[in-house]
């Protein structure tokens, strides 16, 4: 029970406030829940692709693939090639960290770690996604300065760390 | 406009799972049995977050969202965001509606972005987690590029789409 309570907190404060919503104004709240379905139902078919494209990349493209790709480039190339594989990994980041970590531990440059952690904020599985609520120029614009800034992250981190 | 981004999207996965087929059996059918799974494990999370933006659209008035991020604003509404971003840590399904929903009700492109950037970019609730990994230096110097990152980005972004919609 306890475990439940924790799992769907979310879940249950969303149902609560949907309760008191009721005592304000019962036919917003109707209102409410029809919007919030169909903006689900609207996204329901990209979302069963995120999650397939997801497993497809997580299980095809193993982390030694990726290491075999970094431990070819050098130079900008890696840094840049090192951003571009940081935007088709999937998964919450801190999940990620250690892998990072060993890939540093295996020689591979600061720069180019730093640039596949600046540029994992993008997201790829999810761009279609994203584009479904703001639009494709506010999307693509975007994407285009993640990767750019990625890269030049990564070479400010590896300066500045290597200063001292 | 979502209708066409899902077909589109659909033939990519299909593509890419006859890719799977050709080389490996057992692992295509592994990866599909995961992102069904992963599926049925985040579809209450996302009824629930859906029905929250419903909430908001219809009880939170433009007003409040204007005072915050609105135009004008200036540095308040870019420091707004950022900070809200950073500070909030949820899955992206969540941040992107949450977004449109903020345009919506008056927010700037310009806050929208930087809050959606500093979302992605910077992990406030994971720093003691990336310090263990990575030390401290690392770590700190990491998440404050990522944070300027995100506000420059985002002004870009703004500035962009901006001259664009005039």
């Amino acid at each position: 029970m306890k475990n439940f309570l924790k799992k769907y907190s979310f879940e249950i404060v969303v149902g609560l406030l949907y309760v008191i919503a009721l005592f304000f104004s019962p036919s917003k709240t109707l209102l409410s829940f029809e919007k919030g379905i169909w903006l689900l139902v609207d996204m329901l078919p990209i979302f069963v692709c995120v999650v397939l494209f997801s497993s497809f990349l997580a299980i095809f493209l193993s982390p030694k693939t990726i290491q075999r790709i970094m431990g070819k480039e050098t130079g900008v190339k890696g840094v840049i090639a090192g951003a571009l594989i940081g935007t088709i990994i999937v998964g919450p980041l801190w999940v990620l960290f250690p892998l990072y970590k060993t890939l540093l531990n295996k020689g591979a440059r600061l720069a180019i770690v730093a640039a596949m952690i600046g540029a994992f904020a993008i997201k790829t599985p999810w761009i279609p996604y994203a584009a479904g609520f703001l639009g494709w120029p506010f999307v693509l614009i975007s994407l285009v300065l993640i990767i750019v800034y990625a890269v030049a992250e990564g070479y400010l981190l590896e300066k500045l760390l290597k200063d001292r | 406009m979502n209708l066409l981004g899902a077909v589109v999207y659909g033939i990519i996965v299909a593509l890419s799972y006859a890719y799977a087929i050709k080389k490996s059996k057992s692992n295509s059918r592994k990866a599909a049995k995961k992102g069904g799974m992963q599926f049925l494990k985040q579809l209450p999370f996302l009824v629930a977050i859906f029905l929250l933006i419903g909430l908001f659209d219809e009880f939170i008035p433009k007003s409040i969202v204007v005072e915050f991020v609105g135009k004008g604003k200036g540095l308040l509404s870019i420091l707004t965001s950022a900070v809200f971003g950073t500070i909030v840590m949820g899955p992206v399904s969540s941040a992107y509606p949450l977004g449109a929903l903020l345009l919506k009700k008056g927010a700037t492109i310009t806050a929208v972005a930087i809050f959606l950037n500093s979302w992605v970019m910077v992990g406030f609730v994971t720093i003691p987690y990336e310090i263990s990994i990575f030390g401290k230096r690392f770590t700190f110097t990491r998440n404050a590029l990522a944070f300027a990152g995100a506000i420059i980005i985002g002004m870009i972004t703004g500035l962009l789409l901006g001259v664009k919609l005039a």
